[in-house]
């Protein structure tokens, strides 16, 4: 079940516009100009969705800490669109000049020319501006509800994919894992909109990868910020986000909870082999 | 007559009122205050355990008001959280349960066991036991979160609503209990020196409550001290713990390598807002530490921060009821070199000048 709205707008034109910026940036990055220093370090993020004329349009955002602004890679726009916050600011840059590195983040060049777009309007629910002469807007993206697999979890929140190659799993647990014979299913309780699991969901989608073959099979099921009260947390004890809870054969035998996170190929190991205490309420 | 007077001199006026007799002083209906030994005096032994009891009971409060009146600020906070502000505002119930317990302790301690200090401190005991086997009951049927603190002890002890419940079961119901037996009523009630130290304690301690959030004593009041590694500083449970409670090192397990500076506050605070130009030149510096701010401000105060301010450093969302220990007034900062910390600061962290790094807070220890 997917009850996200995002679904609908990652469609054809989506794709399309990636093959296109691929194909431009890696030119770019092939002109070996410097990276500006300061606009640079952009990760995709799926914390906001872009909004023009009321209705979610494609777009690839990425934010860069260290440079403390957001950039729009979108079909909406003639040129990316880069939102300084602190200085509360919009500006386009040419397209040429943004550089995609090979672990998909993006510097802006060096000799990257900013055109002003005005100032921003920051509102509780996000910050709406004007670019190319086009008003839109950045909202919180909604949260990922229901269960999913791991691409879509991570088309949703893609900055988990960075996190996700960066963890290295204990290869001894992975291995004991592989030889697993019984059925066994991790299925995760988590949060899109949770900034633990934003640290903690990829070691699950890492390992999912690495046991990919082997007969524990993984689900990626995303709760509400109010799931206390909501009955798939309620049915299940979810007490907080994200638990993972192991079944074999249909039947709970433990959970992944908290520290469990830190290395949950070994908490997986201690549960199947009967090590780890029988399963709390998350 | 009534009027005559069998004691009037002789000779004098008949026209002037004979004086009146001088009758005998009567004693007043009370018992005196050092009684000739009127009761039977108790055993020794029993009268050594009952002032062990006594003793341990004292010692337990008075730990207990250290514990509170280092962050009067927390226990007024739990004082509120527990609902029992209804008729004076949670700081004033605050100090006035500091005095009460303090009195108590510091009499118990002295070895003054009569009924005016035991009865109190025995509905003080019903109240503790009271609070927390609600906040316990509360907890188990999921009506607030396990981690909920239980502010007996302040910050300086960490427990669980059932480990609270049942620690303070054993650690003032026990004690309480022996501090009955031997009690030896001959011993004069309001004993003047001991009676008189507990008074001033009792005045003692509220004052030190008052003054104690000026006073330097943030690594001794709280959990965040320098020494203590991330996996140390947890909530609802035990350091290392499998399930239920939440530890730093995994809310925010980049703090755990390298060198890191530390903010812990409010993304309401001006003086964080103020903050953000130096921070971010700080954090902009060539091998300067990586800053971070932890807090308990929810993701749609953190996005405003975001935007309104510019922060180039991290801004990691933490548990209230893991950040409330660490703290006794925001803002707090603190150093972490690989996991473990280093320095601690009241207040925003001292940041060097721009070109010198002799100065910088986060440098690695020595």
């Amino acid at each position: 079940m997917n009850d996200s709205p995002l679904s609908t707008r990652r469609g054809t034109s989506g794709v399309a516009l990636v093959l296109a910026l691929t194909l431009a940036l890696t030119t770019v990055a092939a002109r070996r100009v410097p990276a500006d220093n300061v606009l640079r370090d952009f990760q995709r993020t799926g914390d906001y969705v872009l909004v023009v004329n009321g209705k979610a349009a494609a777009a690839e955002i990425y934010q860069s800490q260290r440079a403390a602004a957001t950039l729009i890679i979108s079909s909406t726009f003639p040129s990316p669109v880069l939102l300084s916050a602190g200085s509360g600011s919009a500006a386009t840059v040419n397209l040429m000049k943004v550089n995609k590195k090979p672990d998909g983040s993006i510097d802006l060049l060096a000799d990257a020319v900013l055109a002003p777009q005005g100032a921003l309007d920051i509102t509780d629910e996000g910050v709406r501006f004007k670019a190319d002469g086009i008003s839109a807007a950045l909202v919180t993206a909604p949260p990922l509800l229901g269960s999913h697999r791991a691409d879509e979890v991570t088309a949703h929140n893609p900055e988990y994919v960075p996190r996700a190659v960066a963890y290295v799993p204990n290869p001894q647990a992975v291995a004991a894992l592989k030889r697993e014979k019984r059925q066994v299913t991790v299925r995760i309780f988590f949060g899109s909109w949770c900034p633990h699991c934003r640290e903690l969901v990829p070691h699950a989608i890492k390992l999912e990868q690495l046991l990919k073959g082997s007969r524990i099979q993984f689900e990626y099921f995303g709760l509400s910020p109010h799931f206390g009260t909501e009955s798939p947390a309620r049915q299940y004890d979810i007490k907080a986000v994200p638990t993972g809870i192991v079944f074999i054969a249909g039947k709970q035998v433990g959970r992944i909870t908290s520290t469990g996170w830190t290395s949950p190929e070994s908490t997986l190991v201690d549960i199947l082999s009967g090590k780890a205490p029988p399963p709390d309420n998350g | 007559m009534p009027s005559h007077d069998a004691s009037a001199t002789p000779g004098s006026s008949p026209t002037a009122r004979p004086p009146q007799a001088l009758r005998p002083l009567r004693p007043l209906p009370l018992r005196p205050l050092s009684p000739a030994h009127s009761y039977p005096r108790p055993s020794a032994p029993r009268r050594w355990l009952g002032a062990l009891g006594g003793c341990l009971l004292g010692g337990v409060l008075l730990v207990a008001v250290w514990g509170k009146a280092l962050d009067p600020a927390g226990f007024a906070q739990q004082i509120h959280a527990d609902g029992l502000d209804r008729l004076l505002p949670a700081g004033a119930v605050a100090l006035a349960a500091l005095a009460l317990e303090a009195g108590l302790g510091m009499a118990l301690l002295l070895g003054v066991r009569r009924s005016w200090v035991l009865a109190p401190a025995t509905v003080l005991t019903a109240c503790f036991l009271l609070l927390n086997g609600r906040t316990w009951w509360l907890a188990a049927h999921g009506r607030v979160g396990g981690a909920a603190g239980c502010g007996c002890f302040g910050n300086l002890v960490q427990r669980t609503p059932a480990e609270a419940f049942w620690q303070d079961l054993a650690l003032l119901v026990v004690p309480l209990a022996l501090a009955f037996l031997g009690r030896d009523r001959n011993l004069p009630r309001l004993p003047p020196v001991r009676t008189a130290v507990a008074a001033v304690c009792a005045v003692a301690a509220p004052v030190f409550a008052w003054r104690a959030p000026e006073l330097p004593l943030d690594d001794l009041a709280t959990r965040l001290k320098p020494g203590v590694t991330l996996s140390e500083l947890c909530a609802g449970g035990g350091a290392g713990e499998r399930g239920g409670g939440v530890c730093l090192d995994t809310v925010a397990p980049d703090l755990g390598h390298g060198n890191q500076l530390v903010v812990l506050d409010d993304l309401d605070d001006a003086a964080l807002a103020r903050a953000v130009a130096g921070l971010n030149a700080y954090a902009d510096r060539p091998g300067a530490a990586v800053v971070t701010v932890l807090t308990a401000s929810d993701a749609q105060r953190q996005r405003l921060f975001f935007w309104r301010w510019g922060p180039s450093f991290k801004i990691v969302e933490a548990p209230a009821e893991l950040l409330r220990p660490l703290y006794r007034r925001l803002p707090r900062s603190f150093a972490v070199q690989d996991g473990r910390v280093t320095a601690t600061f009241p207040g925003l962290p001292p940041l060097p000048a721009a070109r010198r790094n002799d100065n910088d807070p986060a440098r690695p220890q020595r």
